[in-house]
């Protein structure tokens, strides 16, 4: 074999490596990014159940309370509102606008709800309902079962946000159209339930 | 206006750390946790030796924790933290059950893994509670109300066959994902057979005569082994690069080791990528189980209650 020969076969078979390099590197990549996306939308499936669970649980807690005719028809109505417009919303995860839209309607939701239970204190009537503390149970776990749904969901998502930022990862990213996902953010005083003292 | 800046640095960093999560989990002592202290020896036999017995039955595992308080957080977050980091049921079918009982709080709060959210709905573990801790807790008697609530609980428990965990005889294990665990094996065996080949090609580059015969050879060897042990994929990427890398040595002349030690350098950057990201993932699902626990996890079932 010339000298040459044998220096064009040791480039051809380095230039294979690095070719071969390359192709494994997009593709473990890529698989990747497709298991980190998939594991985001099913957090956000899990997100969106318990949301449901919760409109579920609504038209009876509204029939419960009517039955006790109190004199509360607007936060009643307001409830059924809320929950109306929440149930109508459509979300595309990476269109920040109907994600930030969907947080809204929900969270108006929550506050509906809350003035509602706050409302239910003047009536102990209800209060001690059988129905109505089931419902209040269910209702609570289900708050409890939304928060960790939404803490799950973000974390899944800083993890696949992560890997489509990094360099060289976000290379790939880009070629195959991963785009960055939405977090929920607390809301400003989401927090706070009212609390109303009477004397 | 240093001094200024330093106090509005320390008040920020003070503010930071104040709101960060302020309950630390605690790691757990057994089935029963009394950081309290509010159970006594003889009492937590009992409770324990009534704990062991419904997992013996039913395979749910149980944890109990006391605490003084739950330190502004809310006890439903600390339960199912507790649960979550505890690792509490059983991993293939998350059956456990958390009851956390914040003494000066006067607060607590039993959460159910997803398993048990059928068997134990939200509204019967806020009945239960409601019902059976407020009498003993109010006179003190905290293993007591725990006992009497687990009583009520094992009822609802005992109508739903699903809370039950499959024990695999042969493996003295329960079922935990056994998939995932030959994905880890084919894994290590490609890396393996990569660093071979990559030893390997030093080997034929070196040889002063027979490297074509030694290549062939070691390449069998590496095939063979790579048959019983990897993937059809691994395998033909191992080959591939085992082939190329011996090819540049021998046709790289006397000093063939140097040559192939750089292009199988490049490519073995590549492969560690995908493969410590399977890594990584296995290390946070199998963080949460520690020691006696079997890594179940919860969801956010439960209720709580004040007594």
């Amino acid at each position: 074999m010339s000298k040459a020969l044998k220096i064009g076969i040791g480039i051809i078979a380095i230039l294979a490596a690095l070719a071969l390099w390359i192709f494994f590197f997009i593709t473990g990549t890529y698989n990747d990014l497709v298991s980190k996306d998939e594991g985001v939308k099913t957090a956000w499936s899990q997100v969106e159940n318990q949301y449901q669970r919760r409109s579920d649980l609504i038209p009876n807690l509204v029939n419960t309370v009517k039955g006790y005719s109190i004199h509360e028809a607007e936060t009643l109505e307001a409830v059924v509102e809320a929950r109306a417009k929440a149930t109508q919303t459509q979300v595309n995860l990476s269109d920040p606008n109907s994600f930030a839209q969907f947080q809204v309607s929900q969270d108006s939701l929550s506050s509906a709800l809350s003035r509602l239970m706050v409302v239910v204190e003047q009536y102990p009537e209800l209060k001690a309902n059988q129905n109505f503390l089931e419902l209040q149970a269910q209702l609570e776990g289900t708050e409890n079962r939304i928060s960790v749904a939404r803490k799950n969901y973000n974390e899944v998502v800083k993890d696949y946000n992560i890997a489509t930022r990094q360099f060289p990862k976000n290379i790939v990213a880009g070629m195959f159209g991963f785009d960055k996902a939405m977090l929920f953010e607390t809301t400003e005083g989401a927090e706070e339930v009212p609390v109303v003292a009477f004397e | 206006m240093f001094i200024r800046r330093i106090i509005s640095a320390g008040i920020l960093f003070f503010i930071c750390v104040v709101t960060a999560y302020a309950f630390d989990v605690p790691s757990h002592d057994g089935y029963v946790t009394d950081v309290a202290d509010v159970i006594s020896e003889s009492e937590e036999e009992v409770l324990t030796a009534r704990i062991h017995e419904l997992e013996d039955t039913m395979t749910v595992e149980i944890a109990v924790l006391t605490v003084l308080t739950t330190e502004g957080e809310d006890i439903a977050e600390v339960a199912f933290e507790v649960g979550n980091t505890w690792g509490v049921g059983k991993d293939e079918n998350d059956n456990g059950l958390v009851i956390v009982v914040a003494v000066d709080d006067r607060e607590w709060f039993i959460a159910t893994g997803y398993g048990l959210e059928g068997a134990l709905p939200d509204a019967i573990v806020k009945r239960i509670g409601e019902y059976d801790f407020p009498p003993y807790f109010r006179e003190g008697d905290f293993s007591g109300g725990i006992l009497a609530g687990l009583d009520d609980m094992e009822l609802y428990m005992a109508k739903d066959p699903s809370i039950v965990a499959f024990y695999d005889e042969e493996e003295e294990e329960y079922d935990y994902d056994a998939a995932f665990e030959k994905e880890m094996e084919q894994s290590m065996w490609f890396m393996i057979l990569l660093t071979a080949a990559f030893l390997k090609t030093f080997w034929v580059g070196f040889s002063k005569k027979n490297q074509i015969l030694i290549s062939l050879f070691s390449n069998i060897v590496i095939l063979v082994l790579g048959i019983l042990f990897t993937y059809f994929w691994y395998l033909f990427v191992v080959m591939i690069m085992s082939i190329l890398m011996d090819l540049a040595a021998i046709t790289a002349g006397k000093g063939g080791g140097s040559g192939g030690g750089w292009s199988s350098g490049s490519s073995s950057g590549g492969w560690t990528n995908s493969s410590s990201n399977s890594s990584s993932s296995w290390g946070s699902s199998s963080g949460g189980s520690s020691g006696s626990f079997g890594g179940g996890s919860f969801g956010g079932g439960g209720s709580g209650g004040r007594w």
